[in-house]
């Protein structure tokens, strides 16, 4: 029977938890021979996307990934992690700034497969569709 | 005597069998001119039919064939139309959209930015 990389995210998870920061290398590294035994080393990058998932789900962290057309500053970080932390009751959220130009203004938010769209682009976007029919 | 009387009798006879037969044949023949003629009638009738239905036939089938045309010439017309007012539409719409996107460009700095942010999660 094949193994799911979720169910191996889900092994790991429930190997390191409750675990001290001295036993846990030796877990990872028993956990890579077996990935290594079973021919799965190439999907260690998508076992440790679903391992953070797992993690941040049952720890209440957020990840999101926010685009703006400048570096957002502290003070609007901290609104934006206040909003996000409000909308998805998460304890914690780390917030990623992307800038890219091309949003012209505003921010857009992205969170697991949500993504709020406030940017001026999506705006001139809307105009130009209602314009057009 | 009685042989010339009898060759006479034999002779008038004849000529009535010969009289009897000629009237037969005439008869005869009237009738078949008589058929000939009802089923060359037929014919006639059934050929005139046949034509005058195939002469429907085919109004039938040029009429519909012109309201075909018609039609898919309308429908040509309208499609061409639509297609050409969203063409201008399209064009109009990216025309404003860009005049829009150059004010904005200019409009919106870093302070506006800001705000625009702050409206978006408020």
């Amino acid at each position: 029977m094949k193994i799911t990389v979720a169910q191996y995210a889900k092994t790991l998870h429930e190997s390191v938890k409750d675990k001290s920061q001295k036993e846990i290398p030796e877990i990872i590294s028993g956990f890579v021979k077996i990935l290594a035994k079973n021919n799965q080393v190439k999907n260690s990058g998508k076992i440790i996307d679903k391992f953070s998932d797992i993690y941040n789900q049952e720890n209440g962290i957020v990840e999101a990934e926010i685009a703006s057309r400048e570096v957002l500053s502290n003070m609007l970080s901290n609104k934006i992690k206040s909003f996000v932390k409000e909308k998805y009751q998460a304890k914690e959220v780390i917030l990623k700034n992307i800038v890219d130009e091309k949003i012209k203004g505003g921010i857009v938010i992205k969170v697991g497969d949500e993504l709020m769209d406030a940017s001026v682009s999506k705006q001139l976007r809307d105009l130009k569709y209602k314009l057009s029919n | 005597m009685n042989e010339r009387t009898g060759k006479i009798e034999k002779g008038l006879k004849d000529a009535e069998d010969a009289q009897n037969k000629l009237a037969e044949m005439e008869k005869k023949e009237k009738d078949v001119l008589t058929k000939a003629k009802e089923e060359g009638q037929k014919i006639i009738t059934a050929a005139e039919v046949t034509a005058q239905k195939n002469k429907e036939d085919l109004l039938v089938e040029t009429k519909q064939q012109a309201e075909k045309l018609l039609t898919d010439a309308g429908k040509k017309i309208e499609e061409e139309k639509n297609k050409m007012i969203g063409e201008v539409r399209s064009e109009v719409a990216g025309l404003v959209v860009m005049a829009t996107e150059k004010i904005l460009d200019e409009k919106i700095d870093v302070s506006k930015d800001k705000e625009l942010i702050k409206k978006s999660i408020n």
